[in-house]
């Protein structure tokens, strides 16, 4: 075995195991890959030096100081909810009023055609008279109504 | 019925007490993810406030069949990249804009080495703070869920939507660019023994 190792460290050079050497700290070669590096560094002064480097950040990264969790987090979370959903309620009340307007609207362009029809003056100033009388004869059937009602 | 099922369906009818308690539980660990990327606490909850932002905006798309945890991951990590990046364009200038009153800026800029002189101290936490900031926003990244959320390479290889090759790389590179930067300090010094 070692003898197939000594021959498979001559052939691989300097790079190819230092671009190893993070997988092999992370545990993610396979047994024979970390006999390898183990096999090169053991013989090689500059990749032992460079592995051992990459092992003494791994553990200082590892091993960095707690991170604080700041209390203002809570309520920054409280207040861009508040803030999302209260935006949210506003543009929904608003949507409502504006589809009713928006009917009002298509109504009016739906029958603003008839304005140009022949005879639309005459229907139009028959129909003011109209609402004119009627309006007349409710004012005057209220009058009589209440004079009854109070007993005028 | 689960109750983080139950928690995940009255967010999507804009339950506010809700939406409080389900991001609660996964804050704390979504922060440790912005603070390790961002290396500065304002930065941080910047960050942090983007991503309620898009949680609350983007729930109602959330399949309830999927683990939550990993979803807000996912968002977590995508707006650390953007807001770094975006930060970047907004605090682009030109060197060589001549039109301040004195000078270009290139002349007014201290050396690097300089910079380095005065920032750095013995202080071996807040030399690798400083220089994680040094190195590309990839790297930083795959080093991040390697390091706060101990992630396998194939795990942050679908977080990252990045092949295995690719986060391979990334964290090689980024650990030997550290490593290089702190060796420049005299941090990390080892015999060859």
């Amino acid at each position: 075995m070692s003898k197939t190792l000594n021959r498979i460290n001559t052939e691989i050079s300097c790079k190819a195991i230092q671009e190893l050497m993070s997988s092999y700290i992370d545990g993610e070669l396979q047994d024979i890959e970390k006999e390898i590096i183990n096999s090169h560094t053991a013989n090689c002064a500059v990749c032992r030096a460079e592995f051992n480097q990459i092992k003494l950040l791994d553990w200082n990264l590892r091993f960095e100081d707690k991170i604080e969790i700041p209390d203002e987090l809570a309520k920054l979370r409280e207040q861009t909810i508040a803030k999302l959903i209260s935006k949210d309620v506003a543009r929904h009340n608003n949507k409502k009023r504006s589809i009713y307007e928006l009917q009002q609207r298509n109504f009016k362009r739906m029958t603003s055609f008839i304005g140009f029809l022949p005879g639309s003056k005459i229907i139009k100033e028959t129909s003011v008279k109209i609402e004119s009388a009627i309006n007349q004869q409710v004012a005057n059937t209220s009058k009589t109504l209440i004079k009854k009602m109070i007993g005028f | 019925m689960d109750i983080l099922i139950s928690l995940i369906r009255r967010c999507k009818n804009n339950d506010k007490s809700a939406f409080n308690t389900l991001l609660s539980r996964y804050e704390a660990q979504l922060y440790k993810i912005c603070y390790s990327y961002a290396r500065n606490r304002e930065t941080a909850l910047d960050i942090m406030q983007d991503v309620y932002i898009k949680i609350y905006r983007s729930i109602d798309s959330f399949d309830e069949e999927r683990p939550f945890y990993p979803w807000t991951k996912r968002i977590t990590i995508n707006t650390c990249l953007n807001y770094i990046r975006d930060q970047k364009k907004h605090l682009q200038i030109s060197l060589d804009d001549n039109s301040s009153e004195y000078g270009p800026l290139k002349d007014l800029i201290a050396d690097a080495t300089d910079i380095e002189e005065i920032v750095c101290t013995n202080d071996v936490q807040l030399n690798i703070k400083n220089s994680m900031l040094r190195i590309p926003d990839t790297y930083r990244m795959a080093l991040t869920l390697r390091y706060v959320e101990d992630m396998t390479y194939e795990q942050i290889a679908v977080s990252l939507d990045q092949s295995l090759g690719t986060v391979k790389s990334n964290i090689s590179r980024g650990r030997k660019l550290l490593k290089n930067i702190l060796e420049k300090n005299n941090i990390l010094e080892v015999t060859n023994e």
